[in-house]
């Protein structure tokens, strides 16, 4: 395998793990309200960059399956749709929440795991 | 900004109508708010370029579109759809060619008599819509399997110029054309009512016989009347609707009643008796042998009530689902 196709691999990995985090980090910044930009732009602003194009369909599904809700309004001469969590999408963050930290430990756990045998490893060759 | 704009319609035109407003609405606020948010000064106005490379990088009209649409409902998904839909129509056009040269070569040929052309004309028709069908479902075929093995999924966001966007669709306005030939028709059809009844009818030409046939009872079995109303009440709409350019809250509403008028004048014809001619003989003007009186008789008269029946169905509904939108259009907009 070539290194391009490497890094291609890679690529999609990394991508693959933030796609499965952009829901918890969403809801995460949605307990006070945001408009699509502010939101887009604190996340970028923590370090979780997401495009426009996934970004409003996702809040759309969201609010679709109850977990947001959202409200027009006229600020600085501009249309904006105002999305915050709803009940449901509070409860559902938190259920969220509860096991992003678990899955961090165990994951944690297996990466210092990995780190400690590899280096164990070394040790033994050497 | 003109290119936002065409952004907008091209995503939203490949978006289900009830999405459509919604969608546009909120891509217009997040599109603006990123140019805000964007280096120039403040209140200047953004360069094609600067608005250019803002649309490349949040993702062309397929993607966007794709991106709001639940995929797996769909039996050949966004990417697909507009290429099925030009393979589909050129299909279709040859094979209209190819029926439609047949055709000629009938025609060409001649005919013996005037029921010959029917059964040509039909032939014609029956035989474009079935092999149209097939073609369609041998499309739908195809386009679904590329669809499930991921001929419409792009691994990765493709390259692609917001200059090549098309231009926008100028805002829809009154057809006054369409309107004044539907006047026209309108009067024409007053007049044939009131004036020469006789010469609503059939004309009927064979190599042994000719004449033409009255259709329809005097006084058109007493529906006359009304459906003079509302012949005259279209006619007095379009020519309000031509002066004044536009749809007016008292025309809406003179809309509704109209629709009304006809509906209650198709639902009388339908439930009524037939208004076509019985006996073909007292109503002919021409030299008509008595076989094809019997064949008028037993044959044109009898289907042509069924046809006109069926026609008056047709426009029943249409005219009721047209109630419905009108009221509701009159509902959510409050006049």
């Amino acid at each position: 395998m070539d290194n391009e196709s490497n890094i291609k691999h890679l690529e999609s990995m990394i991508q693959d793990i933030r796609r499965g985090t952009l829901v918890l980090a969403i809801l995460s910044q949605l307990a006070q309200e945001h408009y699509g930009y502010s939101l887009r732009e604190e996340l970028a602003r923590q370090g979780h960059s997401i495009k426009e194009g996934t970004l409003y369909p996702l809040l759309r599904r969201l609010e679709s399956q109850g977990l947001l809700t959202s409200r027009w309004e006229i600020a600085d001469n501009r249309n904006r749709r105002y999305y915050r969590l709803s009940v449901t999408g509070r409860d559902t963050y938190h259920r969220l929440r509860t096991e992003w930290h678990i899955l961090a430990r165990t994951m944690d756990g297996l990466l210092s795991d990995g780190d400690t045998s590899k280096s164990g490893n070394k040790g033994d060759s050497s | 900004v003109s290119l936002i704009d065409r952004y907008i319609q091209a995503v939203t035109g490949r978006l289900p109508k009830n999405l459509r407003d919604d969608v546009g609405r909120e891509l217009r606020s997040s599109l603006e708010e990123a140019l805000a948010g964007g280096n120039h000064p403040h209140g200047a106005e953004p360069s094609d370029s600067e608005v250019s490379l803002l649309l490349k990088n949040y993702g062309s009209p397929d993607e966007i579109a794709g991106s709001y649409l639940p995929r797996k409902k769909y039996l050949i998904g966004p990417e697909l759809f507009p290429t099925f839909v030009k393979v589909l129509k050129i299909c279709l056009i040859v094979l209209a060619c190819v029926v439609g040269i047949s055709l000629v070569s009938e025609i060409w040929d001649g005919f013996d008599s005037a029921v010959d052309v029917f059964v040509v004309l039909s032939n014609f028709i029956n035989e474009f819509i079935d092999d149209g069908l097939g073609i369609l479902g041998l499309l739908v075929v195809i386009f679904a399997i590329n669809e499930r093995c991921g001929g419409g999924k792009s691994s990765k966001p493709h390259e692609w110029d917001p200059m090549t966007l098309p231009k926008l669709k100028a805002a829809p306005q009154i057809d006054r054309t369409g309107l004044a030939i539907e006047q026209g028709f309108a009067i024409l059809a007053l007049v044939l009512l009131w004036i020469f009844p006789e010469k609503i009818g059939i004309l009927f030409m064979s190599n042994d016989t000719s004449g033409f046939i009255t259709l329809f009872k005097s006084n058109l079995g007493g529906h006359a009347p009304l459906l003079s109303v509302a012949l005259a009440a279209l006619v007095l709409r379009n020519w309000v609707l031509i002066s004044k350019k536009q749809w007016t809250p008292p025309l809406r509403l003179a809309e509704v009643v109209i629709l009304l008028l006809w509906i209650v004048l198709y639902y009388r014809m339908l439930v009524g008796e037939s208004f076509v001619i019985d006996d073909p003989a007292f109503h002919q003007n021409g030299d008509l042998s008595p076989d094809a009186l019997d064949f008028f008789s037993d044959y044109i008269l009898v289907y042509a009530w069924t046809v006109i029946r069926l026609i008056i169905a047709g426009a029943l509904i249409h005219d009721a689902i047209q109630l419905i939108k009108r009221l509701g259009q009159l509902v959510k907009k409050g006049l």
